[in-house]
């Protein structure tokens, strides 16, 4: 029934495979850190998002260890239904220039998901990454840097309730010129008490961070016509009318550069700034 | 430009291998197309709104087309794939690109066999690999890459082989390489007891940038949650299949060394859940079969840890899988008792199964598939008992019914959170309590024969719960007049909660809904088109445990299959 020499390229196999099956050198893990170049996290969610909280909870845990003033979290309530205002719902917080500029990114494939630098993972098919992906891609967008400085400050007059904004962009690098850069500019308001579906559970009072309320700038961004060489100094002023119902002490602007191609959206730099106290 | 090529150099290859076919009698020329288009119409009551597919591109459709060509002992094949606007890969999103989506080669020299390309392929149950394809759920991991078998003599045979795995167009960083050994053995040529044994091993070596990204990943965690990673994972398989007489049993082994996967329910020293382990695992698996004239009953049990084995850690669901782990409930085909179907967990589950089947007489029949799931810390997370019975008159009519009982963890299967149940459905078998689908789902089918060719069949379900979005009616007329037509008429209704109880807005908001289908499939030798309006309501859509979000769909639905 069984014949040595018939049976030799088993033992070839195995043996081939059991050579193989050594003992590997332990992957050395990196110490974290961070670079002159800063990580923007747009979150997608909505209120009515069961596993968004979750998701939140990560992103939060990761600003704790990268600290707020290098990973900027946005939080964009465009996910479709599952940013409609629930029934007990004190605030709606869709805005149809924060839509325009979801759809500007694309499609995303699930929840939670985040865009980290608008980096397009190559093989995806989405801007967007799930949740597995956001620790790793958040400490490798930390090893980049494209060179940029980006400067902004804000003075708000609370009797008008308008907010100035002038933004810098000091590119230490020569950028190329060939490739179109756009700047955005959000404002967003960090801890609103409103409800949220967390896990099938209604939570009346969760506290939704860094919400984007509104693009002050065109939505997929405000195209940079000025070349980019290095030592330059580009300003840019915006004005912004903050709606009554805002806390503006709560109120912060992020702005940042990106590229505008398909799929190459990719945020050179960015920066966050308080609307008062900054 | 470039697919118009490949398109017109598809064609013209075809046009020359009929050419050949025709003038060569040793040449074969085989083929298939499937094509699926969908047209979809904005309906936001069902859902079925706030999708590009529904907003703005209005029609989405995937096709395959495949060619097969063998001579001079080579066989051939091509698959041109193509997706336009289509939901499959992302429910929610619109994907387009088309190619080819497979090709291979393959030549038999002596006792050896080659083939180069895409190839399909699994080793035992395909615990430790399967390569294959499922379009509905838009899986299709071939391994693009060589394997060689060896047919040692009549009874065994031995294969290798190295590759990375298919994604749509492009291929995973991974590269995975295994072997297998199967055999088989009678003890003498009089004997009924006769054994298939097999061993396989697989080994995944991660590429230094999917190492990269795990390592910055451990990077970010605090020192109580940090792991270690490594290149290579390793698994090896022992299964066999024993048959005597009307006994057939068939056992699977399978372990596995350490690996990086990802556990959405593992809690973080920060008070979340979701992060990567690095544990080993193990997977076993028998099924033993009696069967006999008008009798067979079969009895399988699983026991699953950690066998989450993938192309990279940060693919969830049903993407980058190089494995398939057997389901532990039956594939059921009607409409409502496929609604909670529940979905293989590969990071921890044991089941057991049970099914029987006895023929009364040469009209009656009995059945019964009793199915138990639960995950590795006691929690039963589905329980299914489905008793079934069939009777023929003659060959005029035949009539089926059963009853579904069911429990099945909404939470674990579907991430949905369901409340305590204000009505107990099943009260003698389960509490009604929340997190979990208790259901009662009675069905019938009755098939009758109004000529030799014409025949009316009729099906009915309701799905009586307190969970989810409640109970549901569905009812089927189809006609057939052979061997050309079947036209169908269903519907799907959502029954209204009592308003005497107060329910969420969620849980109502498809009450006193219809869902209605009408259509009409023509076949004609080897092809077949059907045509449909569709107003199917959300769920999941469940193959061989591998189970996939099916969003609402209100619209037509046009289908070619065609074999050559």
């Amino acid at each position: 029934m069984f014949n040595n020499i018939k049976f030799l390229p088993l033992f070839g196999l195995c043996a081939l495979l059991l050579a193989t099956a050594c003992e590997e050198e332990p992957f050395p893990i990196p110490e974290l850190s961070v670079g002159s170049r800063r990580v923007l996290v747009e979150e997608l969610t909505g209120v009515a998002c069961t596993n968004c909280p979750d998701g939140a909870k990560e992103l939060q845990s990761l600003q704790n260890s990268f600290g707020k003033e290098n990973l900027i979290i946005v939080s964009l309530h465009s996910a479709g239904f599952f940013s409609n205002p629930l029934p007990d719902s004190e605030f709606d917080f869709r805005n149809p220039n924060v839509d325009a500029l979801v759809s500007f990114l694309g499609v995303a494939e699930g929840y939670p998901t985040s865009a980290i630098n608008r980096y397009f993972k190559p093989g995806n098919q989405t801007i967007y990454l799930n949740q597995p992906n956001w620790a790793g891609t958040v400490q490798e967008e930390f090893e980049k840097d494209f060179g940029l400085g980006l400067f902004a400050t804000t003075t708000y007059d609370s009797t008008s309730r308008v907010l100035n904004i002038k933004v810098n962009i000091a590119p230490e690098e020569t950028q190329p010129a060939d490739v179109e850069k756009r700047l955005t500019i959000l404002i967003a308001q960090d801890s609103i008490v409103d409800a949220q579906i967390d896990k099938g559970v209604k939570i009346l009072n969760y506290m939704h961070r860094h919400v984007v309320r509104d693009v002050v700038t065109k939505s997929d961004g405000d195209v940079i016509t000025e070349a980019l060489p290095a030592g330059a100094l580009v300003t840019k002023t915006y004005s912004y009318t903050i709606p009554a119902d805002w806390v503006a002490k709560k109120c912060s602007i992020i702005a940042y550069v990106h590229h505008a191609g398909n799929p190459d959206k990719e945020i050179l730099q960015s920066v966050e700034v308080k609307v008062i106290g900054n | 430009m470039k697919h118009l090529y490949l398109l017109t150099f598809l064609l013209c290859f075809a046009q020359g291998l009929f050419a050949q076919n025709n003038s060569n009698p040793n040449a074969r020329v085989t083929g298939n197309l499937q094509s699926n288009g969908n047209f979809f119409i904005s309906d936001p009551r069902v859902g079925a709104s706030n999708t590009p597919q529904y907003d703005y591109q209005k029609f989405g459709a995937e096709t395959w087309m495949n060619l097969n060509y063998s001579n001079w002992g080579f066989d051939f094949g091509l698959r041109f794939d193509m997706f336009n606007n289509s939901n499959l890969l992302n429910p929610i999103g619109s994907y387009s690109d088309e190619g080819i989506g497979r090709w291979y080669v393959h030549k038999n020299i002596h006792k050896f066999e080659f083939t180069g390309g895409y190839i399909y392929d699994q080793i035992g149950a395909g615990i430790i690999y399967r390569a294959y394809e499922e379009r509905a759920l838009m899986i299709d991991n071939a391994l693009k890459g060589v394997k060689i078998g060896y047919n040692i003599n009549d009874n065994w045979r031995i294969k290798a082989f190295t590759g990375r795995m298919k994604r749509q167009f492009d291929e995973y960083s991974t590269v995975v390489r295994g072997g297998a050994l199967d055999g088989f053995i009678k003890l003498d040529s009089a004997s009924s007891i006769s054994f298939a044994p097999g061993i396989g091993v697989v080994a995944r070596t991660y590429s230094e940038v999917t190492v990269n990204q795990i390592a910055n990943t451990i990077a970010t965690y605090p020192p109580q949650d940090s792991i270690g990673v490594q290149f290579n994972t390793y698994a090896a398989s022992l299964y066999n299949t024993m048959t005597a007489g009307n006994f057939t049993w068939y056992a699977e082994g399978a372990v596995k060394s350490d690996d990086v996967m990802y556990n959405p329910f593992e809690p973080t020293a920060t008070g979340g859940n979701g992060k990567l382990i690095n544990e080993p695992g193990y997977t076993v698996y028998s099924s033993l079969t009696y069967a006999q004239e008008g009798f067979g009953i079969t009895f399988e049990g699983k026991r699953t840890e950690n066998f989450a084995f993938r192309n990279s850690p940060d693919q969830i669901a049903i993407q980058g899988t190089i494995n398939f782990l057997p389901p532990m409930a039956r594939q059921n085909t009607y409409r409502l008792t496929t609604r909670f179907a529940p979905a293989t967990q590969e990071l921890g589950e044991q089941a057991f199964q049970l099914d029987g089947k006895y023929a009364i007489n040469k009209r009656m029949s009995i059945g019964i598939n009793i199915s138990d799931i639960y995950l590795l810390d006691g929690t039963e997370i589905y329980r299914e008992i489905a008793p079934e019975f069939t009777f023929k008159k003659n060959r005029k009519w035949q009539v089926l019914a059963g009853v579904q009982m069911l429990k099945y963890n909404i939470f674990v299967y579907q991430a949905k959170r369901d409340e305590t149940d204000k009505e107990d459905v099943l009260g003698f078998l389960a509490s009604g309590e929340a997190d979990y689908v208790e259901a009662l789902t009675p069905y019938a089918e009755f098939l009758y024969k109004l000529s030799a060719k014409k025949s009316i069949r009729v099906e009915a379900q309701y799905l009586r719960t307190d969970d989810e979005f409640g109970s549901w009616l569905n009812g089927v007329v189809e006609f057939g007049w052979a061997p050309h037509w079947l036209i169908y008429v269903s519907n799907m209704y959502k029954l209204k909660h009592d308003e005497s109880k107060e329910y969420s807005s969620d849980k109502t908001k498809f009450d006193d809904i219809h869902f209605p289908s009408i259509g009409a499939v023509y076949s004609y030798r080897a092809n077949r088109f059907s045509m449909a309006y569709v107003k199917q309501v959300e769920g999941i859509n469940c193959a061989g445990g591998i189970c996939r979000y099916e969003p609402a769909f209100n619209g037509f639905r046009l289908n070619v299959n065609s074999s050559f």
